[in-house]
């Protein structure tokens, strides 16, 4: 056997095989417990990227709890991704308003005329009140769409943070199917 | 590793634990991301599918961007005819198989069957004493027998994104009548065979005309 120089030749492939043998655990653990991301979009200013304007190469980076969507423990005003009702390979981020029963009044471009949440749907919407597609857009989306939960701004490490369930802009305009108004 | 307090069933070495983790991923990789073999079951997809399930082999391949071919927009995501399975868009945890009639941009009529029903009636005797009955549907007033169906003569256009889902079997199926169109990002595979009863492709049922 001729033995080359080089890093690569000593490694034996029952290492190798050792080692990838853990990949499908780590995909599996991204996809279903946590995961990482960044954030691009100034749709949820000012909770994510307030200061894109001035930094625009600045992006935050998240922790995304996705075991949480799987059990469906998650509440209104809790941020979550979901893919874009328009665009399926684009992943949004956005703060789940109302859930299906309830009645929420939309902001323009929608008429302003309560809308009954369906079943098996929720409403989202941006913390920008400037530049942000939303269900105000495209109405009302199916839970199916989400896809995590958004948990914590890990990164820039200033701004390190847990994110807070909040109302957003939805300040007075959904009525619950309890009948509160929040 | 000392699991001698456990009771002697659950004392699984360590290695064989791991494996058995490891194997369980790789399963679930492949059923989510190449394919699996799943029951489909219900009354909505007769006579495709019947209505005690039949086993089907759904893959998510078909719309991943890597295998779509980017020369037009349309060839983007489902096409009309295939057969999908997506989660049903009014209860998440559950999934439901049904037919691509529309995508992005068509103009779709929600109820396409017809409401007015008609039946025989005798009509009154001439002057000769020859009754006969013909088929009508409406009555002696003029009325129609049956009034129209929800959604019949209403059109929709479907919105970027999205598709109109509907069961083969238009008679006794929850789909996109009921609940409008479908975002594509709620697709998870197509349905390329069934593989119990007799096993056969699917192939593209749509015919340009």
């Amino acid at each position: 056997m001729t033995s080359k120089a080089g890093p690569f030749r000593r490694i034996p492939l029952r290492e190798v095989i050792r080692i990838a043998a853990w990949i499908p655990v780590g995909i599996f653990f991204t996809r279903n417990v946590y995961s990482l991301a960044h954030i691009t979009g100034v749709s949820m200013q000012p909770t994510f990227n307030p200061n894109l304007s001035t930094s625009p190469l600045h992006h935050d980076v998240v922790l995304l709890e996705r075991w949480s969507i799987r059990m469906h423990q998650y509440c209104r005003g809790d941020v979550v991704t979901l893919w874009s009702p328009q665009n399926p390979d684009l992943l949004t981020t956005k703060r789940v308003v109302a859930f299906e029963g309830d009645l929420v009044t939309p902001l323009p471009p929608s008429a302003p005329t309560p809308i009954r949440i369906p079943p098996g749907h929720a409403w989202v919407e941006g913390d920008s009140h400037y530049d942000s597609l939303d269900s105000n857009t495209y109405g009302p989306i199916p839970l199916g769409l989400i896809n995590s939960r958004v948990t914590y701004i890990l990164w820039p490490f200033t701004r390190f943070r847990p994110v807070v369930n909040g109302l957003g802009k939805a300040k007075g305009r959904v009525r619950r199917f309890t009948g509160e108004v929040i | 590793m000392s699991f001698s307090r456990l009771p002697r069933l659950l004392r699984i070495p360590l290695p064989t634990l791991i494996r058995t983790v490891q194997i369980v991923a790789v399963y679930h990789l492949f059923t989510t991301d190449i394919a699996s073999i799943r029951p489909c079951g219900g009354f909505s997809m007769l006579p495709t599918l019947s209505h005690d399930g039949d086993w089907v082999l759904i893959s998510p391949l078909p719309y991943r961007s890597v295998f779509r071919s980017s020369s037009s927009s349309s060839a983007r995501g489902p096409r009309r005819g295939d057969l999908v399975v997506s989660i049903n868009p009014m209860k998440p945890n559950e999934t439901v198989c049904k037919r691509v009639i529309g995508i992005q941009g068509d103009i779709i009529e929600v109820e396409p069957r017809r409401g007015r029903e008609s039946i025989w009636m005798a009509e009154e005797d001439d002057e000769l004493g020859n009754g006969r009955v013909i088929l009508r549907d409406v009555d002696s007033e003029g009325r129609p027998l049956r009034s129209r169906r929800k959604g019949e003569g209403q059109w929709v256009k479907i919105p970027k994104g999205h598709v109109w889902l509907q069961g083969d079997n238009i008679s006794n199926s929850t789909d996109s009548r009921m609940y409008g169109p479908v975002p594509v990002g709620i697709i998870t595979g197509k349905v390329l065979a069934r593989v119990h009863p007799n096993f056969t492709w699917f192939s593209d049922p749509v015919q340009s005309v």
